[in-house]
């Protein structure tokens, strides 16, 4: 039987103290001493006791627990007869953890100092590899504004300012987000407080209700910082555009469990206006389609529609294969009523009479001319002073019979005359630059030559020229002498012949002609064939005696066979020469500069006289000639038939009248755009491109269909490719049910695109969710919805050329 | 005896109700903040940052046994219901996956040392207890050297009383050879963790072995020394056993002050860098 190891009583056992720091080395031998070592870990021990002195003698002091009084006793001295050896003292158990634990704390600190400086600092505070996509970002300052600001920076970032909005911004210089970037969708904040919700069709989720009790969402103005959804640092692989569902609806006014359970219907989608080119599904697919026998009629939606590239839209076909097979002849004005071309310049009807006998002096002007000032004519003469006033004056008034008028009226008509000669004067004399002059100052606008070549339809400058000549044969010496202050030039006497009934040079009332003595081209002056200096003087002029164009020695006049002039088979001969009065020369009846239409110009109704030789058939009306398209004179107006789908002609005046700063010519702007932009006007443009009225007034017509382009993003996105495969027989009809008693083409009576009923019945959620399920084809929100909305840019970022390098020699050159 | 059982089977339940619904709630607070623009990690770090406040507060509240603070037995169970609330709010704050910064790896390698280290000291103080008082003499930690040293002196006294008195040597020769290493120090430290006793049956069995060469006076004395032998055996598992009781807190403490000082740097730098 072994007795106990340890006893618990006072006398029995020493009174240990764990928490002190350092225990007798002699402990682990199995003894220890009474004293112990001291507070720094000193021995302390020289004896088994302290002798006590009773009278004079000493007396052993060791404790009961150590064994008693000692047999020796103490010396004689006091002292212990029994010393202790010196030990070690070594640490207690709660010293060797409390040294652990500064130890620990050593390390930790250690580490923290190493975050605090230098590089290696800021790689071991990285939270986590950063996304592919961010993969290249060299230092935290790229997104991270504090970065650069050391620790104390991140300190005061921590405790104070809230970085948030400033990291933000630094993830905008890549991704450009427009200027409402940091708001809700990216989208002006009244936008989205002007939206409406759709009703939910299911209770909002308890998540979600109690969500909102402890956390307000944001305010539509209120900067949502892109860190808020987008966490980064969490691997190479995470999905930063990943949201969850519930966390898309924290701010919605509809909020639901699932897009199968309470998702709003899809109300109207995708039918968010009308279509852009005035196309009715219903009225071709069941009409015009059947009725078409002569021309292979679509037969299923791929003849007009393919996917884009992408296999996100579907695209509508160019016209040519989609719609010229029954529009094109439309265009080009066949069949049609009325004139064929767009009417661009007019002479009014006068009555000349009552001018004359009033004494207004207007000069020569066609007698038999009746059209009325077109609006684009009217347009060209808006940037003089009194013209709008003129145009007021004259309103309501018959210009063919100005018996009854005023002074006033009579002042206004002869300014307006006036005007319109200057014009074409102006128009002969300098050609495009005089033209984008006065259409700039008209307009307030700056065009360039593009526009103006559009804008005039590459009309070649004898058209303009012979159209003078005919119309206003005596127009330049009138005009000299009307700027000149002096009186006009008297007309000529062959001018007072009767009309002929296809108008003409003939039926001018002409005070210098072509041919008279005054400035006209072969008149004695200083003219095309005048004597002196002039093409048919006697200097050395084209006309001249000595080695001229038309001298007498070689010349191209000259008497030899081979000269221009000579008579015979040369160039101003009687037969068959420039100036010969047979059909195929320079100055006959049909030529250059003939009295009828010449150099390009469509051929004239019929000759001002009757040609010596009847031709074989008779002339085509130029309207007809130019079936093809292109300008013709006809009655006294210039016009110009278009040319076949997408005439840079009328697509540029629609263009340029669309869109007009307020301007001396702003009316008659407005005027020229309701002309060509009518379903029945020449080319029938506005037949099929809409024009849309946007909130400022302007107006834009819609010359082709829809265009996506990655940079747009909307708040719903569907690709079609994916789901062509699901398809049956039913095909696209599956999603887009024709609206038979929709009256879709009323909407294109009204310039809001978005008043419209659809020519399609809107989807239906449950086609959608027949799939669109969380165990199926998913149903996330981020799967159909984009959450940044807006026109964005891809982050290209401008290379600088290196000239500098390009420039300089190579080594090799050397 | 049935009464004290009956109350911490009582207290035991009330407790884990508490901290699971502390669980809960912080779950439906971390659902519901998932569904906000607020980081829902701000709300788990700050929790967790909290729960290590709470969690250290033990260690300040035993170098205060003085104040009127409760009980420390009391503040224990306290601090491990905390703490299991702690892990909660871990597994929440970091995701469920392992971090891959080196700053946010060591913390959670950290914080998974401290709870661990916790866990295993809340098991040992929980299981050791009971092995403790069934086998062996309940003796005080720091005094085991010495009691590991006066059974050695016995036994060597009763090794040089078998040959004094029977003038044979057979004991003290097995004392020199096999017991004396055994009496010298702690022995089968891992056998004692894992309550297995097979060298100290092995021990006995030589010491019996022995017997058949010895005569009754030296059996007596054998006998006597395999009673002392069976006592350092019983010290030993003493001692294994508080030294495991003892041991863990070795990493616990330590790890939880690091732990306190780099979720402070955690604490700016997520702030900063938000």
């Amino acid at each position: 039987m072994v007795q106990r190891l340890q006893n618990f009583g006072f006398r029995e056992s020493p009174y240990d103290r764990p928490n002190q720091n350092w225990s007798c080395g002699h402990l682990a031998d199995g003894y220890e001493c009474a004293i112990g070592p001291d507070a720094k870990g000193h021995c302390q021990a020289v004896a088994e006791c302290n002798p006590a002195r009773r009278g004079e003698r000493w007396h052993c002091t060791r404790s009961t627990q150590h064994g008693g009084r000692c047999q020796e006793g103490p010396g004689p001295d006091g002292g212990c007869g029994r010393p202790i050896p010196k030990c070690q003292p070594v640490h207690s158990h709660a010293a060797k953890r409390a040294a652990t634990t500064r130890w620990g704390v050593v390390l930790a600190l250690a580490a923290i100092l190493l975050a605090a400086g230098g590089s290696w600092g800021l790689r071991f505070i990285l939270p986590g590899d950063l996304t592919f996509h961010h993969g290249d970002a060299q230092n935290c300052g790229d997104c991270h504004s504090v970065a650069e600001h050391g620790p104390i920076g991140w300190l005061s970032a921590a405790l104070v300012d809230d970085s948030s909005i400033a990291d933000a911004k630094l993830c905008l210089d890549c991704h450009r987000l427009g200027a409402n970037a940091l708001t809700a969708h990216s989208l002006p904040p009244q936008d989205l407080a002007d939206r409406q919700a759709n009703e939910a069709t299911a209770s909002k989720p308890a998540l979600l209700r109690f969500a909102r009790f402890i956390v307000r969402p944001p305010d539509s103005g209120e900067a949502v910082p892109c860190g808020d959804c987008h966490r980064e640092h969490r691997g190479r692989k995470f999905s930063l555009a990943e949201m969850d569902d519930l966390r898309c609806q924290n701010c919605h006014q509809a909020q639901f469990p699932s897009f199968t359970e309470g998702h709003p219907d899809l109300v109207g989608y995708p039918y968010r206006r009308r279509t852009r080119i005035a196309f009715d599904h219903a009225s071709h697919i069941g009409k015009h389609f059947k009725e078409q026998n002569d021309i292979a009629a679509p037969t299923s939606c791929t003849s007009c529609h393919v996917a884009d590239p992408g296999g996100s839209a579907m695209l509508v076909k160019p016209f040519e294969t989609s719609c010229s097979g029954c529009h094109l002849d439309q265009i080009l004005g066949d069949g049609r009523t009325g004139p064929k071309g767009f009417t661009v310049l007019t002479l009014p009807g006068l009555d000349l009479q009552t001018l004359a006998e009033q004494g207004r002096t207007i000069g020569e002007w066609p007698r038999f001319a009746d059209g009325k000032l077109t609006p684009l004519t009217s347009l060209l003469l808006a940037r003089d002073p009194n013209h709008a006033e003129d145009l007021f004056v004259l309103l309501g008034l018959d210009l063919m019979d100005l018996r009854g008028a005023t002074d006033v009226e009579l002042d206004a008509v002869e300014r307006v005359a006036w005007s319109i000669k200057t014009l074409l004067y102006d128009l002969t004399m300098l050609g495009h630059d005089g033209f984008r002059e006065r259409l700039s100052d008209s307009l307030n606008a700056s065009l360039n030559n593009q526009q103006i070549g559009h804008l005039m339809g590459t009309m070649p400058v004898d058209a303009l020229i012979m159209l003078q000549r005919e119309w206003l044969p005596n127009l330049s010496a009138e005009m000299a002498a009307h700027r000149a202050g002096r009186p006009l030039p008297k007309p000529q006497d062959k001018a007072e012949i009767s009309a002929p009934t296809t108008p003409g040079p003939s039926d001018t009332v002409i005070d210098e002609d072509l041919f008279d003595d005054g400035g006209g081209l072969l008149d004695d002056g200083d003219d095309l064939l005048a004597d002196d200096d002039d093409l048919f003087g006697e200097g050395d002029d084209l006309l001249g005696d000595d080695n001229d164009l038309l001298g007498d020695d070689e010349s191209l006049l000259g008497d030899d066979d081979d000269d221009l002039l000579a008579g015979e088979d040369d160039l101003l001969s009687d037969d068959d020469g420039l100036l010969s009065d047979d059909g195929d020369a320079l100055l006959g009846a049909d030529d250059l500069l003939s009295d009828e239409d010449g150099m390009g110009i469509a051929p004239v109704d019929a000759p001002s006289e009757p040609s010596s030789s009847e031709p074989e058939m008779a002339p085509v009306e130029a309207e007809n000639w130019m079936r093809a398209g292109g300008w013709y004179r006809q009655n006294y107006a210039l016009l110009y038939r278009p040319i076949g789908h997408a005439d840079t002609f009328l697509r540029g005046w629609i263009d340029l009248t669309a869109e007009v700063k307020p301007s001396p010519g702003a009316g008659q702007a407005l005027q020229i755009f309701a002309e060509l932009t009518d379903r029945r006007a020449p080319g029938i443009c506005g037949k099929c491109h809409s024009v849309d009225e946007s909130s400022d007034g302007s107006l834009a017509v819609n010359w082709g269909t829809k265009v996506r382009t990655a940079e747009v993003h909307r708040f719903t996105r569907y690709r079609h490719l994916p789901h062509f495969s699901l398809l049956d027989e039913t095909g696209c009809l599956t999603c887009h049910e024709i609206d038979y008693e929709s009256d879709f083409m009323a909407s294109y009576r009204r310039s809001d695109p978005l008043d419209f009923r659809g020519n399609f019945l809107p989807m239906r959620k449950e086609t959608c969710a027949e799939c669109h399920a969380s165990e199926l084809a998913g149903d996330a929100c981020t799967d159909c919805h984009n959450y940044h909305i807006g026109l964005f840019p891809p982050p290209l970022r401008a290379t600088p050329l290196a000239l500098e390098a390009a420039a300089a020699p190579s080594e090799n050159d050397r | 005896m049935g009464e004290p059982v009956k109350a911490f089977a009582s207290r035991f339940r009330r407790n884990l109700v508490a901290t699971g619904l502390l669980a809960c709630v912080a779950l439906v607070l971390h659902a519901a903040l998932s569904t906000t623009l607020t980081n829902e990690d701000f709300f788990t770090g700050w929790l967790l940052t909290g729960s290590l406040g709470v969690l250290a507060l033990y260690n300040v509240r035993r170098r205060l046994p003085f104040l009127p603070l409760g009980s420390s037995s009391e503040w224990l169970q306290f601090h491990a219901y905390v703490g299991i609330v702690a892990v909660v709010l871990f597994f929440l704050h970091v995701g469920f996956t392992v971090p891959t910064g080196i700053l946010d790896l060591t913390l959670a390698i950290g914080f998974t040392l401290v709870a661990g280290s916790g866990i295993v000291g809340l098991t040992l103080a929980r299981r050791l207890p009971q092995r403790l008082a069934r086998r062996g003499e309940e003796v005080l930690y720091d005094r085991i050297p010495i009691f590991r040293h006066r059974l050695m002196e016995r036994a060597e006294i009763l090794a040089l009383r078998a040959v004094e008195e029977t003038g044979s040597s057979t004991i003290a020769d097995n004392y020199a050879d096999r017991l004396r290493p055994f009496f010298d120090s702690p022995r089968n430290f891992i056998e004692h963790t894992m309550e297995v006793t097979r060298s100290r049956h092995k021990l006995l069995d030589e010491m019996r072995d022995l017997e058949r060469y010895l005569n009754d006076n030296e059996k007596a004395i054998l006998g006597e020394i395999a009673d002392l032998a069976r006592t350092k055996d019983d010290l030993d598992y003493q001692y294994t056993l508080q030294t495991l009781m003892r041991r863990w807190q070795f990493l616990h403490v330590p790890c939880t002050y690091a732990l306190i000082l780099l979720v402070l740097l955690h604490i700016v730098v997520v702030h900063a860098f938000a």
